[in-house]
């Protein structure tokens, strides 16, 4: 059965901007990949139609059938990880391998005080 | 609830596959041939047709052909020249096209596409009204598929908890669309008023 | 386990086609309707300035009847002779607007002072001695040129309106992926005098003359297409054939132009309210840092009785099936800056604030915006108040 793993280090999950993931990607697959690659991306869930943001993309050359690979990426400076009713922006670290579309995502939060923001409503007076 | 937590989000809603109703995939799939791949999906807002369509171009490229789709909006009477480009270029046998709200187009967009799309193997729309090719499926909804669809979303007991599907087909005038995101708003906690939405319905 | 690439769903492509040849349409048929209707008879009234009046006799004079799909319109139809410069020519124009309309009793009138014998003046264009009319001056019927000039603006509107809304999707589709400034997908604004934590004055969504225009526009397009209908119904009641069915039919689209006409006549008497101009400092707002408003009211400040400004951030999720598009709001912070019905403090003032430190940055994607805006309320006794919006951007703060 194929599989397609990312694990980050110590198991980390929860990055603040500008930091770096570092981790490993692994695969097993039942047919061969000409590409297989690290995407760093963002995405939106909710009640509007999803918007996707590729931040960056890692290329692992020459994929073996089996195969682990480290990486280490640079988070951005935004946009943060955040979730109201309307709308959820979440991040992900997605490995790709072509042809076949197959993936391994994993999701990771991205905020300054490392957990997801909640759009709560409140009122304040000045 | 958290957006992303809201079992009707969109992506969610979007995954669902289409029920057909009174007919199966085979039956259908036959039907299109039979009409020599030029047919129509047919019915008002919010009955699926899009929804139809992707499953039907997914069906239609697991056979081995390759469709082509583009999407109209509101107000688009002509095919853009990124619009010709995706449907008309380097067409062969294989190719299905796959118009996205033909009702729009004008009586000489509506020529072009019939007359360039001669040389595919297929023309495959959605329309309001039936007409301009032949129909290959009528998308109706029911309060018992809406039903269906959100037991899907949430599981048999949770449905129960929400506003039947009766009555939100009424209040949308059977526009399944509009009920499932009016049960994102439910799920949410949101009152929608006037105000907080705007729209070309 | 192995799934489906999200990262691969090309989220944000903006509209296809456009709205330009829509309205390119109704620009071309109301610049052709507006040429002939009235630019022409205008241009040839001026020309005419310098034309020579002559004695012409009346050969025949009588009142033209033309038969239309739905009722009758009517001309001046008189012929006549002239000398100029011993030739003697013919003609017969009456005034510079030609065809018909409807009204046979003006056109009787016109006929009866132009009996067939008669000499009368007509005026003689020196340098094409064939040209000459009757009557040189304006009337009312000039009037009917305006319609087209109708067609004419909301054509022109709507392509400017077409081209923009392309450009700007076209724009939010290009934010991804972003550069490092733009990590929440919007630009900031240019502050004064370009220094970084400069002063920004804010400009409002829409000024009250572009709302006045847009709602004129739209008001003149409703009652002249409903006023069409009104008159056949006013002319059977008229005439002792009313049709009922069609009179009931015509009432809610009346009382929609007679609410357009109010909104018109509200908007232009927000024209008169005193503008209130926001100064912002810095320029772009922070999470958890201070911000300073300025507002002065001006001169007409006086009538205001209250003033409230709130700094709201809101939610826009937009989602688009078929051939339909719906946009879905949600307040999810409401500031309230200023709310004082102070004589004194109404006129002008400034107030200091903070940003919580956990609110969210502005974000734009193409269907998917987190926005923040400062909301203006000037109530305003005995006249209709004032609201305006004005966005303000947010970015990350500097703990970020």
């Amino acid at each position: 059965m194929e599989r397609i793993q990312i694990e980050t280090r110590d198991g980390a999950t929860a990055f603040a901007p500008g930091e770096v993931v570092e981790g490993t990607a692994s695969w097993q697959l039942d047919k061969p990949a000409r590409t297989v690659e690290l995407r760093l991306f963002w995405y939106t869930q909710g009640k509007g139609d999803q918007d996707v943001g590729v931040v960056l993309t890692v290329p692992f050359p020459e994929p073996a059938l089996q195969d682990r690979r480290s990486f280490h990426v640079v988070l951005p400076q935004g946009p943060y990880s955040f979730s109201g009713k309307l709308i959820s922006l979440l991040w992900a670290l997605e490995v790709v391998a072509e042809p076949g579309s197959r993936a391994g995502r994993i999701e990771i939060v991205v905020s300054p005080s490392r957990r997801e923001i909640v759009l709560q409503p409140h009122f304040l007076v000045v | 609830m958290r957006a992303r937590d809201n079992p009707f989000a969109a992506q969610c809603v979007q995954a669902i596959p289409y029920r057909l109703s009174g007919s199966t995939w085979e039956k259908l799939l036959d039907r299109l041939a039979a009409l020599r791949c030029r047919a129509a999906l047919v019915g008002p807002h919010g009955r699926g047709k899009t929804t139809l369509l992707e499953e039907l171009a997914r069906r239609l490229d697991e056979r081995g052909l390759r469709t082509r789709r583009i999407v109209l909006r509101e107000g688009d009477r002509r095919l853009s020249g990124a619009q010709r480009e995706t449907l008309f270029r380097s067409l062969t046998a294989r190719d299905v096209l796959l118009v996205d709200g033909a009702e729009q187009f004008g009586r000489l967009a509506w020529l072009e596409v019939r007359t360039r799309s001669r040389a595919a193997g297929g023309l495959v729309i959605t329309s309001h009204r039936p007409g301009l090719l032949p129909t290959l499926y009528e998308c109706r909804t029911t309060p018992e598929l809406l039903a269906g669809i959100v037991a899907d979303l949430v599981g048999r007991e949770e449905a129960g908890r929400l506003p039947p599907a009766e009555d939100l087909l009424v209040r949308h005038g059977g526009n399944v669309r509009d009920a499932l995101r009016d049960l994102y708003d439910f799920c949410a906690g949101i009152t929608s008023s006037p105000a907080a939405r705007t729209g070309s319905p | 386990m192995v799934t489906q690439p999200l990262s691969s769903r090309r989220g944000g492509s903006f509209p296809s086609g456009c709205l330009v040849l829509f309205f390119a349409v109704f620009f071309l048929v109301g610049l052709a309707a507006f040429y002939f209707a009235a630019l022409r008879p205008v241009m040839e009234y001026l020309a005419s300035r310098s034309w020579q009046e002559t004695t012409c006799t009346v050969l025949s004079s009588q009142v033209g009847t033309h038969s239309g799909s739905e009722s009758a319109t009517y001309s001046v139809d008189v012929v006549y002779t002239y000398n100029f410069e011993g030739r003697a020519y013919q003609s017969d124009r009456y005034g510079f607007l030609g065809g018909s309309s409807s009204g046979r009793e003006g056109k009787e009138e016109i006929v009866a002072r132009y009996p067939p014998g008669a000499r009368v003046s007509c005026w003689v264009d020196p340098v094409h001695p064939e040209q000459a009319v009757l009557s040189r001056e304006p009337s009312a019927e000039w009037l009917i040129g305006l319609v087209p000039f109708v067609f004419l603006l909301l054509g022109g509107a709507g392509i400017v309106w077409s081209v923009r809304k392309r450009w700007g999707a076209r724009a939010a589709a290009t934010a991804l992926p972003m550069a490092p400034a733009e990590a929440f997908g919007v630009q900031a604004p240019a502050v004064l005098g370009g220094a970084a934590g400069g002063s920004l004055e804010l400009k409002p969504y829409a000024t009250p003359w572009a709302k006045l225009l847009g709602l004129i526009l739209l008001a003149l397009f409703w009652n002249g297409i409903v006023s069409v209908f009104v008159w056949q119904v006013a002319k059977g009641w008229r005439t002792g054939g009313p049709d009922g069915c069609l009179t009931l039919f015509l009432i809610p689209f009346v009382l929609i132009g007679l609410g357009l006409i109010f909104a018109v006549g509200r908007q232009f008497l927000i024209l008169f309210n005193p503008r209130l101009h926001l100064t912002l400092t810095p320029g772009t707002l922070a999470a958890g840092e201070s911000g300073y408003l300025q507002w002065s009211l001006g001169s007409r400040g006086g009538g205001v009785k209250r003033l409230t400004i709130i700094l709201e951030g809101r939610e826009e999720a937009r989602y688009q099936r078929g051939t339909n598009t719906y946009t879905d709001k949600l307040v999810f912070a409401t500031l309230t800056l200023v709310d004082t019905g102070q004589e004194l403090e109404i006129p002008s003032g400034s107030t200091s604030f903070a940003l919580p430190a956990d609110s969210m940055p502005s974000f734009t994607a193409p269907h998917n915006k987190i926005r923040w805006a400062l909301k203006a309320h000037c109530d305003i006794a005995g006249w209709p108040d004032s609201d305006d919006e004005y966005e303000v951007l947010v970015r990350p703060g500097r703990g970020a």
